[in-house]
């Protein structure tokens, strides 16, 4: 194609993706796509074939990105193969270094990793006879990916009864082999390796089943000891243990460490007139090579890369890539050489940014097993007709996410529908309080098929009296009626802050179960007092949070418990509104006028108190077992006057750090946002609900952003309050117990001392103090 | 060869001799050197106790010392074909070249090197030059004792060797009588502490100031 015809087509893809939603990173990850699906439709015609095969592979598109991308090739050529990979090697010190981008590892980017696989021949071009469909083979060149066409010379037939995952394993053997054969070693002497990663243990085997006398594993760890026993070599020494390597006195020493300063331990471990192998990609400058030891050993250091393999081979005539991997699956069909634990863990392809991010930790033995990806994904066979499949949805937090996987939704919807299945027992109930959240919460327990609305009260009749006419129930005259009234079972509490704990506690005295609308009370004394009542009736008493139970909050906790994000790592909580001046003297609505809202000691506080509990009960939801260690915050205005925005800093039991803030004066509707982090995701709850992980949970594709289910059809209050019936019939915990609601509390209590005290303050601390 | 390389020698207390190769000199006084004392030839780099000469003129076991250093500089590049390149000018340099086979130079990087002056510098620039796969031999005596290098360009990606060479001072061969080569007998200049030489020394006898004995 010429290239002006080449550019125009780009330029025409690039703009249809940019019409689509698709920026930035997606627009070259789809652009990408396309080109490669063209280039390989392009050589199928060419070589006379109607179809391409599509597939996946690896990809490092920026530093510390790893990703799994759509990718396409061609129908086989004359002479060529298309592998249908089931399994690929990961060299973990290399491919650690080439993603830390230490020292003489720093490739181009964007990148594809790889090593070598095992896999299928799906199909074959012409000339090829000695491979046909369905022979399992070895690549000993190969990046990540789930489908190659590569000249058929390049593959190599696996002998009968080797298992996959250590066939793949034959380019790090090669590389282990190619270091003895650079050494020269002869049968009968000794070997040493320095390190027992995967080559240097390969070095170590390979040595061992080739005829070398003593074999010898220097290393650091008691893991590398138990490498070491494993492949049965006659000694190890730890790597500082200086005085044992001084009596090594091996005649091949192989350092396979890639670290610059284990030179001086494999010079110290050759004998004299031996020969040290320099198999490990020294990742940056060696500072003390020691010249005289090398001297005075008379020594020699051999340079071993797998790169000089093809000069070395030239000159003997032979393919010594081949050969090595041919010597090394007759030994391992051979049972002479054994690999599986140097093989590793299987590591599902879609969890490949979570993969490189721990590999980046600590390097450890593993293979990407592509028999983890649908069938469809690993090896399609596509018509060059066809539209290709487009890849880079997902990669944007806020431009075309992928949807919740089926599976999500599947889950989520489990714990959706008909969600008064389990419903029981019949909850008369009393509501105390009939402003606003007095109107909704009737409103809620009318709608609960085990709940019933017996009778409210509210020191306005005129409200009280238009609950009653609604939800036709009885008006109460008095708190003290309501309580007396004839079969209640509970009551809910929908009052100003100050009167939750008069209300709560002569309930409790009554009898009565409670629920109380956030917070539990205007002070952690109060709410304390709550709870000690409770206790001493034996009563069940919740706070309704019930925004626990939205399809997005449940695929939230679900993912967390599975692992989605890793370990939390902190949140951050900007809840915005602009709260009009009416608000502070009659609410939203303008149903009742009072002033209680505005006054610190009736509240207990402002958006802090008002707005923010829901948060602090998400977080300690979501990521369940994770508390706030301690907070410090500042409010404004501050005084006596209550907080119109605060912000918490806020430091949780695990040592992660997050924000929790408040603005009830954020003019221009500017929307809330609440992401809770993790180490391998990130779970975005508000303005909508995303997860992006690293991993592949619960059919989520790795290291993309998925939207999560949407906002509920189902009323969570009316949910809420049937969920605490059926737990009261059942003698069982509340969906929120009292410690949750204590908990929440003293966050609130601690942050408004702090903001008072400007010090850091503990909310354990607060309430072990408020129990009597 | 500077006057200053000489005079800046160290010459160890109760050393009546000192026997130095010109390779091995270096202006900053640190340079390498073999040396007598009680009738033993011991070397600057070495602190054990010597070989006695048992009644060898000191100055033949040294020049043995550097022929058998030679030597084994040539045997390590016996298996190689193509060029072979020397670095240096001193006694062991002349020795090694006269030891290898006369061949025509090849346009291409040499696919060994002999490196003889010890040098840090030169060793580095020496890897550079040769061909992948190459050999380096380090058959210079140094007080360079460790050397500051990135082993990936060369010596690991394009699989150069790095041979060591040397001669151990309780050697035997260090007190074979027979005649040592005409270069060597030769090129022996004598100097005093204070420095001198002629053209065509490759290697030197320097009598310590204020030392009267004569080996």
């Amino acid at each position: 194609m010429i290239p002006q015809v080449k550019n125009a087509v780009r330029r025409a893809i690039s703009a249809g993706l940019e019409r689509s939603g698709y920026t930035g990173e997606m627009n070259e990850e789809a652009g990408a796509a396309v080109a490669a699906a063209l280039g390989a439709r392009r050589h199928s015609v060419a070589v006379g074939s109607s179809v391409a095969f599509a597939g996946h592979q690896l990809v490092w598109p920026s530093v510390g990105r790893a990703r799994l991308v759509p990718i396409e090739v061609p129908a086989p050529a004359r002479d060529e193969v298309t592998i249908e990979v089931l399994a690929s090697c990961v060299s973990p010190g290399t491919e650690r270094a080439q993603y830390l981008r230490l020292p003489n590892a720093r490739p181009t980017l964007p990148f594809s990793p790889g090593y070598s696989a095992a896999g299928r021949v799906a199909a074959v071009g012409r000339g090829v006879s000695e491979l046909t469909p369905g022979d399992l083979v070895v690549v000993p060149r190969l990046h990540h990916a789930s489908v190659a066409t590569i000249p058929a010379a390049g593959a190599i037939a696996v002998p009968p009864g080797v298992p996959v995952t250590e066939a793949a394993f034959v380019y790090l053997a090669v590389i282990a082999g190619y270091g003895l054969v650079c050494s020269e070693l002869e049968a009968g002497e000794g070997v040493c390796v320095i390190g027992a990663g995967p080559i240097g243990a390969a070095a170590q085997r390979l040595a061992a089943a080739r005829g070398a006398g003593t074999t010898t594993v220097v290393a650091r760890s008691t893991a590398s000891e138990a490498v070491a026993h494993a492949g049965h070599a006659d000694r190890f020494v730890f790597a500082d243990a200086a005085d044992e390597i001084a009596e090594i006195g091996a005649s091949v020493v192989v350092d396979a460490t890639g670290a610059p300063d284990a030179l001086a331990t494999a010079i110290a471990a050759v004998r004299t007139g031996g020969r040290v192998v320099l198999l490990g990609s020294p990742r940056g400058v060696t500072e003390s090579l020691p010249l005289g030891t090398i001297r005075r050993k008379r020594a020699e250091l051999v340079g071993a890369h797998i790169s000089s393999s093809v000069r070395r081979g030239r000159l003997d005539g032979i393919d010594l890539v081949r050969e090595q991997s041919k010597s090394f699956l007759r030994e391992l069909a051979d049972g002479r050489v054994v690999v599986a634990d140097l093989a590793g863990d299987p590591v599902d392809p879609m969890d490949c940014d979570h993969f490189y991010r721990s590999l980046a930790e600590q390097a450890r033995p593993a293979h990407f097993a592509w028999s983890e990806l649908s069938d469809s994904d690993r090896l399609r066979r596509v018509r060059v007709w066809r539209a290709p499949r487009v890849g880079g949805r997902g990669l944007s937090s806020e431009h075309n996410q992928l949807p919740p996987s089926a599976e999500l939704r599947r889950r989520v919807d489990a714990e959706l529908t008909d969600p008064f299945r389990h419903a029981s027992g019949r909850l008369r109930i009393g509501l105390l309080g009939c402003g606003d959240i007095g109107l909704a919460n009737a409103a809620a327990v009318t709608r609960a098929p085990n709940t019933e609305l017996a009778v409210c009260f509210d020191p306005n009749e005129a409200l009280a009296e238009d609950i009653a006419r609604t939800f036709g129930c009885d008006a109460a005259s008095s708190s003290d009626e309501l309580l007396a009234h004839p079969g209640l079972d509970a009551v809910l509490i929908a009052a100003p802050h100050h009167l939750h704990a008069p209300l709560a506690i002569a309930a409790a005295e009554a009898g009565l179960h409670v629920l109380i609308e956030k917070p539990l009370a205007n002070d952690l004394a109060s709410a304390i007092s709550i709870a000690e009542a409770a206790k001493r009736a034996g009563v069940e008493c919740t706070v309704c949070f019930p925004f626990r139970l939205e399809p997005g909050v449940l695929a939230a906790r679900l993912l967390y418990e599975e692992g989605a994000i890793g370990e939390f790592a902190g949140c951050t909580v900007f809840y915005r509104a602009d709260k009009p001046a009416a608000y502070w003297l009659s609410g939203y609505s303008n149903r009742a006028s009072s002033d209680w809202r505005r006054d610190r000691a009736s509240a207990g506080g402002g958006v802090l108190a008002m707005n923010l509990p829901h948060y602090v009960d998400l977080i300690r939801y979501v990521a369940g077992g994770v508390e706030v260690d301690a907070v410090t915050a500042m409010e404004a205005p501050g005084g006596d006057e209550i907080d119109d925005a605060m912000t918490v800093a806020v430091r949780f039991s695990n040592g992660s750090v997050g924000t929790i803030a408040g603005d009830a004066r954020s003019r221009g509707r500017v929307p809330t946002e609440f992401m809770i982090g993790g180490t391998a995701g990130t779970i975005v709850l508000e303005p909508r609900g995303y997860v992006f992980s690293g991993r592949s949970v619960a059919g989520l594709a790795g290291a993309r952003w998925h939207a999560l289910p949407e906002t509920p059809t189902q009323d969570v209050r009316a949910v809420f309050v049937s969920r605490f019936a059926t737990a009261v019939d059942h003698g069982e915990r509340p969906e929120v117990g009292i410690d949750d609601a204590l908990a929440v509390q003293a966050f609130l209590e601690a942050a408004y001392e702090s903001s008072k005290r400007g010090v850091s303050v503990r909310p354990a601390d607060l309430l072990a103090a408020g129990w009597s | 060869m500077t006057t200053a390389a000489i005079q800046n020698l160290a010459a160890p207390p109760g050393a009546t001799e000192l026997y130095v190769d010109v390779d091995w000199l270096r202006e900053a006084g640190d340079g390498a050197f073999l040396y007598v004392r009680d009738g033993a030839l011991r070397a600057s780099w070495d602190e054990g106790a010597g070989i006695p000469t048992d009644g060898l003129p000191a100055g033949d076991a040294a020049g043995r010392f550097l022929d058998l250093t030679a030597e084994r500089a040539v045997a390590a590049v016996s298996h190689v074909s193509g060029t072979v390149e020397v670095v240096g000018e001193g006694a062991v340099a002349q020795l090694v070249r006269s030891r290898l086979p006369q061949t025509e130079p090849d346009a291409g990087p040499p696919a060994a090197v002999i490196e003889c002056t010890g040098d840090a510098h030169a060793i580095e620039t020496a890897l550079r030059r040769l061909d992948d796969l190459g050999t380096l031999v380090v058959a210079g005596a140094s007080t360079v004792e460790s050397l500051r290098i990135d082993l990936y360009p060369d010596v690991h990606v394009r699989a150069l060797h790095l041979v060591g060479v040397a001669v151990d001072l309780g050697d035997e061969a260090l007190l074979d009588r027979t005649l040592l080569p005409d270069l060597l007998l030769t090129s022996l200049c004598e100097v005093g502490g204070e420095g001198g030489g002629r053209e065509g020394c490759t290697w030197l006898r320097i009598r310590p100031a204020g030392s009267r004995r004569q080996s």
